[in-house]
Order: C-alpha cells, then structure tokens, then sequence
C-alpha cells in the first residue's frame, strides 16, 4: 500500500507540478558492463551490469526545486566485495529505487534539502529462487532532511529496512512440521527487519590550491522490532529486543599534480574508521560440548579501512586511468576464532582484506565512454572453522561496456 | 598489516617527493564538445581536449563552431567557452590572474576574490578588472568587445587606457571598438537572456548530478546496513546450498526441560533443513547421569566425550538420536552407558546396547556393532551379523568425487545413505582436493528406504559433519 502511495505521489509531481514550473532539467545516466566474476579458480558464466539514473529536476524559483530520482539497477555479475562466503556463484541482483527530494535555497550558501524514498532490493542467488522469492529480498522506505552551509552539510535521516520473506523457521515451518518438541519460547520471527536513525554530517576543505580534504561522520542507531536477546541460559530471553549503534568516520585528502611529462595525476588517500556495537549475543549450537557456546555482544566489531588512490589523465590521449588499493581490517571484540574444527581459539575472529582495482576510460563520442574495469579482492582471516561460511579467499572480476551521460 | 601499511608509507614518500618537484595542476577542463584543442603552453603544439583536463599557466584553449568547453579553475571561478573563441590563461597565482580572450564569446563565473588579489580579463580591446562577478565577453572578428555582466560588479577600460574606466553592474552592458571612444554602460534584455537560461540549465545540471552522487552515497551506507544482516545468516550456517544446487536453511535449537517432553538429566539437539519444497529434521536427546545443571555447560562440554585422561563429570548414559522428513523416519541410539577402564586411555564410555529402527519398526536392537571389514579396489564391505542382511555395503557413484554410499537391506527391502562433502556452491570435491583442507567441506546426508512414504522417499539433511560424527553415525 505504501508502495503504492509513494508511486502515485511521485507519478503526479511527475506530471502534474512540470505545468507550473519555470525550468525542467533532466540528467540521463545510462551504465551497461558485461562481465565475468569469479571465486578461487571457480568462474561464473558471463553475464551483465546495468544502472539507470533519470532525475528530471523541475524548478520552480531561484529558491524552490524539486528532484524526482529514479534508479534502476541489475547486476548479473557479483561484485568481487559483495558476500562471497556463502557460496552464492550465480547471484542476480536488481534494484529500483523511487525518491523525491525538494531543495530550497534560504540564502545564497545555505541549501534546506528534504528527501523521501522507496527502494526495493530482488535477489536470485540459487537455481530454485525466483525473482520475487529472494530470501533476502528487503524493502526499504527513508525519510530525511539535510541543510548545507557552502561545503559543510548536516543531516537527520530514518529509515526501515523490511525481509518479507524470510521469517524464522522457528515460529513458522517448524512449528507446523516439527510439532511441540521445541520450546514455546522463540528469539522472534521477522528477526531481520529494523528501523534506523542516522545523524551524518559532510563537507570539504581546501587548505591549499589544488588540495581537498573530504571528511564524513555518521552515527546510526539501529532497533530491532522482532529479534529478542538471547541470553546464556538456553531457552530464556531479556525482556529488550536488540538494538545496535555505530559510528563511522573517514577523512579522503586529495591532490592535483601536474609532474614532469604528459601525464597528470589525482592522488588521495581515503581513511575510514567504523566502530559497531550490538546488544546481541550469541549461542552456539554447533558448540555444545565445548567449554564456551555463549558469546557475549557476539556482532560488535572495529574496522579501519585505508585505500591510496591513483587517477591519471594522459594531456595527449584523453585516456583517463584509475587504481585504487584498499586495506581492511575488522575485528570483533568479543566473537573468538575457531580452528578448522569448530573449537574455540583465545583470539578474537579478526578478517584483513585487499581490494584492487584498475579502471579505463576512454571517450568514444560525446557523452559516451567506454569503460573497462578490472578486480581482485583477496581476504584472510584467524577463523579457520569454514565448514559454513568462508572466511579466506580471493575473488576477481573484471567487465567492459558503455557509460553514457545526458 | 604492518607490511602493507610499510608498503603504502613508502608509496606515499614517492608521491611526496612528487609534490615537492611537480606543480600543482591549477585548472580542469570540465566538460567539452565537439572540436575543442588546447595548448599546454606556448611553444607547444593543439592537442585535442577532453574532459577531465589538467592546464596550467601559458595554456590556451580554442572552440571551432559548433564546440563547447567549460573550465574551472582551482578557485572554484568557472569560465564557458562558446564556439569559435580563443583563451590563454595567461598567468594564475594566487595574488592575480589574468586571463587573455583573443576571440569569440566567453561566459566567465568568477569566484570572490580576498583583499589584495586581482583578477583581469583582457580582449584585443579591453580589459576587464573582476571582484567576483558573473559576464561575458564577446570578441567578434573586428576584434570589438562587448562585456555583459549578468551579477556583480566590472571595472572595465579600453585596452589602450583612454576614455577612462567605467563599473558596468548587473544587466548592464557596454561595448569596446577600436579607436573609438567608449559609451556608457547600458541595460540589456532580449536574447542575452537566452545565453543566461542556457547557462543556468548548465549549472542546475551539474548541480542535480551533485545531488545524484550524495543520494547514491547515502543510499550504499544504508544497503551495507541490509548486507550485514545477511552476511550474520551466511556466518551463522543458517543457509547453505546443498548437492543438488538448491538453497537449505538451517536453524538448529538446544532445549531442555518437562516443557518439551524431557527428564532434568536430559537435553535435546535439534537441527531442521528447509527447503523451498521439502522440510527434515533431526535430532538427538542426550540422557546423563547426572541432572543437568542450570548453567547447562557445564554437562553439555562433556556430552560428545568418549575417552581420555580425565573423568567427567558427567556423560552420556543414552543417546536418541531420529531423522525425519514429517512423513518417515529413522531412529537409532545406544544405551547403558557407563565409564571404564580404557585401553588406550586412562578412562572411556561404552554402551551395552544399539537400537535402529526405520518408520518406528525395529529392524535392530542389540550389543552395539562391531563391523569386520574388508577393503575391496572398489568398494567396503563391513561384515554386521544380525543387523539388516548382515552386510553393509559402501561404494563410491562419482568416482573420485567425495561421495559414498552405504547399502543394506532390512527383510528384502533396500535401505540406503548417501553422504557428500559439499562446499560453499554445493559441489562435490575429488578426493584430492578434499585431502587439502577436510574442514572446509559441510556434509550431506541422504536416508533412502524403498518404504518410504514421504517426498521422494528421502530423508535429506546438510548438517556439519561434527555433528553426525559426534552421534556415532559416520
């Protein structure tokens, strides 16, 4: 029903409101990759990317505009970061993405902006999901509003992320198959679905000619309306559902050179820091004849992530190049590593990862490139018990196509 | 990490020693169209210009007709150069800027200037001092220049000095002709207008791509939020694929207590397997000799244990464990167990009796196996008096493929379990790269018997091998 109200309001401002406005400008993004993933020496079949933009922003007055935003996406083939250890080779992915957002000018350095939005995420991860029957298909539904000042803006943002198809076995297939052997007490059924609130603030420095800095913070504060806390005896819950929080922050100085040479270059470095925390637990069935099943806030971690990038522009070729090498480092505070049997270790479960990736572009007519893009994501963890999930391994992909900008 | 943070440390000191004998680049070319050429600096030759441009002092840029390119310089000012126009940039240091026109129509947005910088626009016939203003200038090919100045403030003069210098305001206009003394400035309108509504479209788009950039950046925050939650389900277990590529999730429960059916010296394991057209289970009770206590690790540590240096505490006296898939089913378990005297070790559990029975009938209930077994090239046959045929058969279908089959028969009737070793895509691996890492593979367990009723006459159950190795199956 939401869905439906959402469309029907932006469908009018799509019509209707254009008939009252001064000035109508639309932005056309179209990007078409055809590619290749692959894990370890296994290789998908080639497949393709697709992404659609199209925001006609209509103006009102010097003051008053309003962007209704639509995007389209379908990636026919996994990105080289996306979740690999479940051991989804052939995952499809396809997004649309429905947003209004007006902007008022208060004065001329200070932008009021307000934005509501709709997304809907498919996936097609085995051979018996249909689209439409994901697992872990989620809706999504935000609401915010931002204000910048010249290059600082501050925001307030809230939004639901919903699972429609997945509920626990537990209070669904289990009961009405397994029968009452299972206690009556459960951790919840749409455990998955959450509401969050985020307080983001963003801007650029120039402290020199040709140096930028780019600085973000966020603080998210995330509730789970159906997922009860476990606790270390079996069977009992605390009264408080879970809830989580986490802060993120990241600084990216950047600089122009023109050395010696043909070649120009656009060098930054990117630093990241986010810090999650989860008054969630853990207890781990597989675990029962060890010495320690339960584990404490089992889903707060730390991750620090460091990327050097590299863009060249060649002033005789107009072939741009651009490399970019990440670093990442997660480690959960109180979730232990475990040997390839599954017994605990005195460490805590720490993953690094590597990201590579090399980038062409080269303009074929105007507002028409041509795009090839290769990477390789590499991954090496203490957690060795991956009878489940893989925690150690390399992936890559590589794709070329068309981008084309209106 | 250490290495690669050495690694990247080193990269930057190289890029610094860059920064220290390169320049810094002052101008990007933003956008152009059509035939557009620069010259990166006098003495060089017209090279093709493209989008995305680094230029510096002594460059020019030249539009032929029909050809477009914007501009922007570091300080954020942003010039248009309209077709057929020329412009050398002629000096850009943060005290003053100058900038030369040679020809055609060029729209300059210059950014507001600090006390004690200039900034100068110079044509064939007049220059141009800017304090942050919007204009243009237009050059035709008698090289007059008429300047427009759409915000702000110009202080304009002819090149040459007479006639004085005049502050031309917004939509105002004033013209520069050779040898002759110029007018006042004088309010435009009509088609000037044009140019301002073609140029402001040119800025609303760059600034709704701007604003395209900050939504897909917020939105790829809040979708990391969405694959967190799936990547806990992955790392938990809770969804695999199994051997025939579908997906299997897996919940697993501990209970305990009168609630469910069970003594204060008893706990239940219960694992169940569903898929998008079928539902298994399994489950084991595990009796000991002792209640268990509260905190209920403290005798489920020992619930696996069979032998070792030290006495427990407690252990299993019984275990039931059944499988089923909520039409048929298997149960088996043993009995009577109790702690003796080891042979290889100190102390170790034995049981007197092993039950199994299929779809609740007994098909054996006795002293636990004790299998004699022969190795065949191509098979196993374990020797079982008394249990089914008395012989219990383990072939390999695929070969070399980690995938065995265990064959019996109860009264005539064929009963059947396959195991595979699966990995993440639910492949089976040859026995070669299976050797490499064991750990990595989950199993699968297939229960077949002719008898069954229930959906495809199997029991099908993707649970770790631990777990079954654990219960004494495999």
């Amino acid at each position: 029903m939401l869905k439906r109200i959402v469309f029907f309001v932006v469908a009018v401002i799509c019509f209707v409101l254009p008939l009252s406005a001064s000035d109508i400008t639309t932005v056309f993004n179209v990007k078409a990759l055809l590619g290749q993933y692959a894990f370890e020496k296994e290789s998908g079949s080639y497949n393709g990317n697709l992404n659609i933009d199209f925001v006609p922003a209509i103006k009102f007055s010097d003051k008053f505009s309003l962007l209704p935003a639509f995007y389209l996406g379908y990636n026919g083939v996994k990105d080289v970061t996306e979740l690999v250890g479940g051991g989804t080779l052939v995952q499809q992915s396809a997004d649309y993405n429905i947003a209004l957002k007006p902007i008022i000018n208060l004065s001329k350095n200070v932008k009021l902006r307000a934005k509501v939005g709709y997304m809907n995420q498919l996936f097609q991860e085995t051979t018996d999901e249909t689209w439409g029957k994901g697992l872990f298909d989620y809706n999504k539904v935000t609401a915010g509003a931002d204000i910048s000042h010249k290059n600082i803006t501050a925001g307030y943002s809230c939004y639901t992320i919903v699972f429609p198809n997945y509920n626990t076995l537990a209070e669904t297939e289990t009961k009405e198959k397994y029968g009452s052997e299972l206690s009556s007490s459960s951790v919840g059924k749409k455990i998955l679905d959450f509401s969050a609130s985020e307080i983001s603030a963003y801007g650029k420095i120039y402290p020199l000619d040709s140096f930028v800095i780019d600085w973000s913070f966020g603080y998210n504060l995330k509730s789970f309306a159906d997922q009860k806390v476990i606790t270390e005896i079996v069977n009992v819950y605390k009264p408080e559902n879970r809830a989580d929080n986490s802060i993120a922050v990241s600084v990216f100085p950047s600089i122009a050179l023109i050395p010696a040479g043909p070649v120009t270059l656009l060098g930054g470095l990117n630093v990241s820091m986010i810090n999650y925390n989860s008054t969630q637990n853990h207890y781990n069935v597989k675990a029962t004849s060890q010495d320690n099943p339960y584990t404490p806030k089992y889903y707060d971690y730390s991750e620090t992530q460091i990327a050097p990038v590299v863009s060249c522009s060649f002033n005789t070729i107009p072939l741009k190049v651009d490399l970019s090498y990440q670093m990442g480092s997660r480690k959960y505070t109180e979730r232990l590593a475990q040997d390839s049997a599954g017994t605990n270790l005195a460490d805590k479960t720490k993953t690094d990862t590597n990201y590579l990736s090399l980038g062409l572009t080269y303009p074929l007519f105007e507002k028409m490139s041509l795009k090839m893009l290769v990477s390789q994501f590499n991954s090496v963890s203490n957690m060795k018990y991956e009878q489940v999930y893989r925690y150690n391994y390399t992936t890559s992909n590589y794709f070329v196509g068309v981008t084309y900008e209106y | 990490m250490k290495n690669k943070l050495m690694v990247i440390a080193v990269c930057l000191s190289m890029c610094a020693s860059y920064v220290f004998s390169a320049k810094i680049a002052k101008v990007v070319v933003s956008e152009s169209r059509g035939k557009v050429t620069v010259k990166i600096n006098k003495s060089s030759g017209w090279i093709k210009c493209y989008p995305g441009m680094l230029l510096d002092e002594n460059a020019t840029i030249k539009t032929d007709s029909r050809s477009k390119a914007t501009i922007i310089l570091y300080d954020g000012s942003r010039i248009s150069v309209n077709p057929k126009s020329e412009l050398l940039l002629k000096t850009l240091t943060d005290g003053q800027k100058v900038l030369e026109q040679k020809s055609g129509k060029i729209r300059f947005k210059i950014a507001k200037l600090l006390q004690g910088r200039t900034f100068e626009c110079k044509t064939p016939t007049a220059v141009c001092s800017i304090r942050g203003t919007d204009f243009t200038l237009d050059v035709n090919d008698n090289n007059e220049t008429e300047l427009k100045v759409f915000e702000g403030l110009v202080a304009a003069a002819k090149l040459d000095g007479t006639g004085g210098e005049f502050h031309v305001g917004a939509s105002q206009k004033m013209s520069f002709v050779k040898d002759l003394p110029p007018n006042a400035p004088t309010s435009f309108s009509g088609d000037d207008n044009k140019d301002e509504s073609n140029s402001r479209k040119e800025e609303m788009k760059l600034a709704v791509k701007a604003e395209i950039n900050m939504d897909l950046s917020q939105e790829a925050v809040q979708q990391m939020a969405a694959q967190e939650m799936k990547l806990a389900q992955y790392q938990e277990g809770k969804t695999v694929i199994d051997v025939f590529g579908k997906r299997v999730r897996i919940e697993e429960y501990l209970v305990r207590g009168d609630e469910v059916g069970l003594q204060p010296n008893q706990v239940k394991l219960v694992v169940v397997n569903s898929r998008k057209d079928r539902f298994d289970w399994y489950q084991r009770v595990a009796t000991f000799n002792d209640v268990v206590p509260a905190d209920m690790k403290l005798a489920t540590k020992w619930m696996d244990w069979t032998k070792g240096a030290t006495l427990p505490s407690y252990y299993t006296v019984a275990n039931d464990m059944g499988a089923s898939n909520t039409v048929d089913n298997i149960k088996y378990g043993n009995a009577g167990g109790s702690i003796v005297a080891g042979v290889d070790d100190p102390w170790q559990l034995q049981y007197t009796n092993f039950y199994f029975k299929i779809k609740d009938s007994t098909m054996y209930n006795g002293a636990p196996l004790a299998p004699v077994r022969t190795v065949y090239p191509d098979k196993i046959e374990d020797v079982v008096p008394g249990f089914g045929s008395g012989m219990i058969t383990t072939t390999f279908p695929d070969g070399d493929k980690m995938h065995s089959k265990q064959d019996t028969t109860f009264s005539g009737i064929s009963y059947s379990e396959d195991y595979y070793s699966l990995d993440d895509y639910g492949k089976v691996p040859d026995s070669e790269t299976y050797l490499k890492d064991p750990m990595k593979y989950n199993m699968e367990a297939v229960f077949k018997y002719d008898n069954f009723t229930g959906k495809d006459k199997k029991i099908d159950l993707c649970v770790a091998p631990k777990l079954f190795t654990s219960a004494g199956i495999k």
